[in-house]
Formats: structure tokens, C-alpha cells, sequence
């Protein structure tokens, strides 16, 4: 946790409540909440489970710079990012990204941006498992 | 020089970190990934970025003694 902004990469499960009592503020009026759960499918194949690696040091950096941003330029009041690692099973929280705002536009958008660019740039990965094995993706190849 | 791998870098090349060969240590990011390019047979079609000290470096930042360097394969968390 770095300021106001709540930012984890971490093995033990998401606690999604603590993830939005983090974004909480007296002058917040709209809070967006993004969950990513773990799906039983993946470009046509049943997927059994997932493997999350990171570059921890590296990946709590550019969370910490991905919430500044979201604050100096998106109008974010306060954010917090938690992403998982280590084997997750089909429907736990992978990732949850929280914004709050004055208002409900600025924490929209915040946590679009704030998710997206989490998925292009943040060095983790994610390896699923199917019935044959397990293989490692990369989302831009 | 020992540089970082990670997730699918890490397990086609059987290891969490790689040891740079040659003589002299590559002084740019441009000459770390050409060596690595030429001499590990491991990396081929495996597009990567490098990070220096935990930031994503551009081919001309240099790389000094010391400097934590990395590997990043396209990254996939979300």
C-alpha cells in the first residue's frame, strides 16, 4: 500500500470487501468494483484451473504507476488493484480492481483504463491447465 | 550477467535465470537482446521485452554492473 492507493500481488485469496473499503471516502459518490474469476473455457478448450506467475517487484511498480495515473489523469479519488498468483481454481477471484470517484463517469472509465492496461503491460502470466497439460499464454503474441 | 526469466521463457529454457555468455557484459539493452538472440537457441520465436530495474527498457538504455535485468514474455495476468 503506497498513499492512498491499495495494491497487492499476492497468493492468499482476493478479500473483495477489504478491496472495496479501501476505495471508501466521504467525497466518493460513484465506486466501479472489476472482478476476474477464473473461467471453465478458454479459446474452445475446457480449462481445469490456472497457474498465476509474476515478476513481483516489478509488477507492484507498474500497479502502483497504473493507480497514480488513474488518479492524476482519469479523476479517480482512490484506488486499489489486487491481482493473485499461484494455482487458482475455476471461480475464484483472480484480479479485482476498485475505483471510486466523485461521480460514476470518472470511476467507469478509471477502472476500464485501469484493467486493460493491467492486462497489456503488468508482468504476470497465466498458465492453463486442461485435461492434457498446461500451457502458458500470452495475450500478444 | 545473469538476466531473469519468467513463465513460458523460464520453462523453455529449464531455468529461473540465464548467465549472458560472452567476454564483456553488453552494455545496452539493444546488445543484451542481440546476444541473447545469436547464442540461445532457446528463444527462438519467443518475443520478449527486457526490464531494467524493474522498468521496461528501450533498446539504447544501458545496463550497468549491478542492474537487476529481466526477461518479460508477453504478460497475460487479468
Amino acid at each position: 500500500m503506497a498513499g492512498e492507493d491499495l495494491v497487492a500481488v499476492q497468493s492468499q485469496p482476493i478479500d473483495v470487501a477489504a478491496v472495496l473499503a479501501a476505495v471508501e471516502g466521504p467525497g466518493e459518490g460513484g465506486v466501479v468494483l472489476f472482478l476476474g474469476r477464473v473461467r471453465d473455457h478458454a479459446r474452445g478448450r475446457s480449462v481445469l484451473g490456472l497457474d498465476y506467475e509474476a515478476y513481483g517487484p516489478m509488477a507492484q511498480l507498474e500497479l502502483l504507476a497504473l493507480a497514480r495515473h488513474a488518479r492524476e489523469r482519469l479523476g479517480a479519488a482512490r484506488v486499489a488493484l489486487v491481482h493473485r498468483i499461484g494455482r487458482l481454481a475455476l471461480g475464484e477471484v483472480a484480479v479485482a480492481v476498485a475505483v471510486s470517484a466523485a461521480h460514476r463517469p470518472a470511476a467507469f472509465e478509471a477502472c476500464r483504463w485501469l484493467i486493460d492496461t493491467l492486462k497489456e503491460r503488468v508482468p504476470i502470466w497465466k498458465k492453463e491447465w486442461y485435461a492434457d497439460g498446461g500451457e502458458w499464454i500470452s495475450d500478444r503474441p | 550477467m545473469r538476466v531473469l526469466l519468467f513463465a513460458g521463457l523460464a520453462e523453455a529454457c529449464g531455468q529461473p535465470a540465464l548467465e549472458v555468455p560472452g567476454p564483456e557484459a553488453p552494455a545496452t539493452v539493444g546488445q543484451l537482446e542481440a546476444r541473447l538472440r545469436a547464442s540461445v537457441p532457446q528463444l527462438a520465436g519467443r518475443p520478449f521485452r527486457t526490464a531494467v530495474n524493474r522498468r521496461y527498457a528501450s533498446a539504447a538504455e544501458p545496463i550497468a554492473p549491478g542492474d537487476e535485468v529481466a526477461l518479460i514474455p508477453p504478460v497475460s495476468g487479468g
